[in-house]
């Protein structure tokens, strides 16, 4: 019995500095990962841009492959088509311009009811630039589609219809954060959140140190 | 030699101590909240206020918690011998001098809403603070809370200066709150240093001349004192150090110009000189008693060793503070006499019974457990008796001459009756001695009363009648020693005043007592509304009155 008892322990231990183990190197991994897409400010939007384009060379791919749509070719061949394309990008630009330009309204609005913080909170969040982006992408794509062949016709009216469909719904999620940011309460508890994340960052920097000395501690003894 | 390794407790230290940047970007945030709480209260949006005061307390009590052991706050002995040395912890230094400052700005402009706000999150975060602990520690000290805890008090104090009552009323409850917090986890230093400051929270209302405040501030001392009755560890020192600061608050409130008249006791040190209140010094030596009597029938002797040390220390100078108050009060001719003599008759009274239900069978079996016990039982009831002969003797030897020093005798009659109460009370139990003493009590101030100088023909011989009754309820008791003393005094005093005023005769003269005590017997009920009245005639009967007038002839 004293004999189990003892392999018992021992293979617990064992197996315990096994998980410490695996936990400090997968930490070191992801620490090591982290810092290094931090570090270079370019990685990132090298990755973004060479991911559009690999999407844009397999979607003209397709569309090579893609048989004409019979109704959608005189459309196009007459002009119509593209020039409802440029129309919806011209449009989706100007929303960009209205939707911006009233955005400065709503701007000064903050900054009179709630502080300075409250318009950095306000330039800070990711709403509002994805919705700028993501405007700005559709007016882009809607502008290209013009220029496509007459055989890509239909495949221009989808596409059309798809960034007006989405304009909408950027639109009202960008609407429904403005009417958050008017309430200074949504940025206070915005700061707080972000400070609370901050404060587990720090705890979890903390267990990560004190993983890394018992593990260390561990291999001196052995 | 290989040193060994540092521990994690110390590492973890100094890993935060040196890496002050970790905590940057949360401080900014902090720091972003700080900017919106000056900004919103510059605009009085008080809704806002408190939704980010709300949220910096759970971000600072969430800040401390994950700080518990590694914050580097000096305890109070490091404090006072290194002062220059030893730093604080800058994130928590740096918030709390900004609710300070927040504070400030609140109290100079007359604020109350704000400035209560802040003073509540920084009780919030006293209170959170308890929950973790410095990298220096102390026994009986929780050095984080005593820090944060001294901006509380020192906010709530500067409202009370500048007359901001509601700030300081709820000051009051929050430093209440936090000192029972720190009575409950046996941080008795700390405690030591919130009762100074409730004292000085009392100090200042009674030079503001704020009676709310003040009954407020006592309340909060007399309810700490009620909580450390119930949950604290005998030899603190809290007992006596919040009973000092009762009366010390007293004192000052006595000698206030705004004099002591009827309604302004309750009003004002009423929470703990009134015994119908919950907290006052009557209440929690009855609850105390009980207590005491409870665990002593069951046996319990851990409780019960803990109790009767709380009850010694309630009760060990308390009697020379009353007799100090008391004397005062006879100076000041202020009716607080009146809660004086009924706090203690209230204590007394308590005391008696429970010497009288401490009289059990002695405990049975061997052994020197049971032995010590016994003994420790027998050592309490002998500490009581004590105790009870300085409540009486000790208070009242003191005030009663104070009273004919100072000319002051509108209180004198209640006195006495209540004199004779101890008389019975002690006559039953039977403490002789606290009996004697009450009839030479009587029998002075009776014949000092006959000097014309008071200007009392009549006072002398209708208070004489309290020998009477000492004498008359002594006969039926059986004691005959009080009996003897009673009778002997009561003649001295009848012929001393039929000396002197030899034509004499009025209602309730020394010839009329007989007469009268018969009557008043014979109205049954009716006398018994009085409880001195109701003590002699539930004992005594008409014979035993004819008895002592027919001793005294």
């Amino acid at each position: 019995m004293l004999h189990i008892g003892r392999l018992r322990r021992g293979f617990r231990r064992r197996s315990l500095r096994l998980v410490l183990a695996a936990r400090v190197h997968l930490r070191r991994v992801r620490v090591r990962l982290r810092t290094k897409v931090a570090g270079s400010s370019f990685l990132v939007p090298t990755m973004i841009t060479s991911l559009g384009l690999a999407l844009m060379a397999s979607g003209l791919i397709y569309l090579k492959h893609v048989k004409w749509h019979a109704d959608s070719e005189p459309l196009v061949t007459n002009g119509t088509l593209p020039q409802l394309e440029i129309a919806v990008g011209a449009a989706v630009l100007g929303v960009i311009g209205i939707v911006f330009s009233l955005s400065i309204f709503s701007v000064q609005q903050v900054a009179e009811r709630g502080t300075a913080y409250t318009v950095q909170e306000y330039a800070r969040d990711w709403v509002f630039r994805i919705t700028y982006w993501a405007l700005a992408l559709f007016a882009l794509a809607a502008m290209l589609s013009a220029l496509q062949k007459k055989e890509l016709g239909a495949y221009g009216i989808y596409l059309n219809f798809g960034i007006l469909l989405a304009s909408v719904l950027v639109l009202k999620i960008y609407f429904d954060r403005v009417i958050k940011f008017v309430d200074p309460h949504f940025t206070i508890s915005k700061v707080a959140n972000r400070a609370k994340i901050l404060l587990t960052r720090i705890q979890k920097v903390e267990s990560a140190v004190r993983d890394e000395i018992r593990y260390q501690r561990g291999r001196r003894n052995a | 030699v290989k040193s060994p390794p540092m521990r994690w407790k110390d590492f973890r230290f100094h890993f935060f101590d040196r890496n002050p940047q970790l905590f940057g970007a949360f401080e900014a945030s902090l720091d972003e909240l700080q900017g919106m709480v000056f900004e919103f209260s510059q605009r009085e949006k008080y809704d806002l206020t408190r939704h980010a005061l709300s949220e910096l307390s759970n971000l600072l009590s969430a800040y401390l918690v994950a700080r518990g052991g590694s914050l580097r706050v000096p305890t109070s002995t490091m404090a006072m011998f290194f002062p220059s040395e030893i730093g604080f912890d800058p994130v928590l230094t740096r918030q709390l001098e900004r609710l300070k400052a927040h504070a400030a700005r609140g109290i100079s402009k007359s604020d109350q809403e704000f400035v209560k706000q802040v003073t509540r999150t920084l009780a919030t975060l006293s209170l959170a603070s308890m929950k973790t602990r410095s990298y220096f520690m102390e026994h009986g000290e929780n050095s984080v809370t005593t820090f944060v805890s001294v901006y509380l008090s020192g906010s709530i104090e500067d409202a009370a200066v500048r007359k901001l009552d509601d700030v300081a009323l709820e000051g009051a409850d929050h430093l209440k709150e936090l000192c029972q917090a720190l009575i409950e986890r046996n941080f008795y230093i700390s405690a030591l240093t919130h009762i100074n400051n409730l004292e000085r929270l009392a100090s200042i209302s009674v030079l503001n001349r704020s009676d709310v405040v003040l009954s407020a501030a006592v309340r909060a001392l007399s309810d700490c004192l009620l909580h450390n009755a119930t949950h604290a560890r005998p030899g603190t020192h809290i007992t006596s150090h919040l009973l000092q600061s009762l009366m010390l608050v007293m004192h000052a409130r006595l000698a206030s110009p705004l004099g002591l008249e009827m309604t302004k006791v309750s009003f004002s040190v009423g929470p703990f000189i009134s015994p119908t209140e919950r907290s006052s010094f009557a209440a929690i030596n009855i609850a105390m008693v009980n207590g005491i009597v409870e665990m002593t029938r069951a046996d319990q002797r851990e409780p019960l060793s803990r109790l009767r040390s709380l009850y010694e220390e309630l009760h060990q100078r308390a009697w020379l503070d009353f007799a100090e108050l008391g004397v005062e009060a006879v100076k000041k001719n202020s009716f607080l006499l009146h809660y004086i003599n009924s706090t203690i008759e209230e204590t007394v009274k308590a005391n008696f019974w429970l010497i009288n239900a401490l009289d059990l069978p002695p405990i049975e079996g061997s052994g020197w457990e049971v032995a010590r016990e016994r003994d420790r039982l027998q050592r309490f009831r002998k500490e009581v008796e004590n105790k009870i002969s300085w409540e009486t003797t000790g208070v009242y030897s003191r005030i009663i001459p104070a009273m004919f020093e100072h000319r002051q005798l509108s209180h004198l009659g209640d006195t006495i009756k209540l004199q004779t109460l101890f008389a019975f009370w002690a006559i039953r139990s039977p403490i002789q001695k606290v009996a004697i003493d009450a009839v030479e009590r009587i029998f002075k101030a009776c014949m000092l009363l006959q000097d014309p100088q008071y200007k009392d023909t009549y006072a002398s011989a209708r208070l004489a009648i309290n020998l009477a009754q000492i004498g008359i309820f002594a006969i039926a008791v059986g004691s005959e020693a009080i009996f003897r003393t009673a009778l002997e005094k009561y003649g001295a005093l009848r012929s001393a005043f039929v000396e002197r005023y030899p034509d004499i005769h009025f209602v309730g003269d020394f010839d009329s007592a007989e007469l009268e005590l018969t009557e008043e017997y014979s109205q049954g009920e009716l006398a018994m509304l009085d409880p001195r009245d109701s003590e002699l005639f539930s004992t005594a009967s008409a014979e035993h009155i004819h008895a002592f007038f027919a001793a005294l002839d």
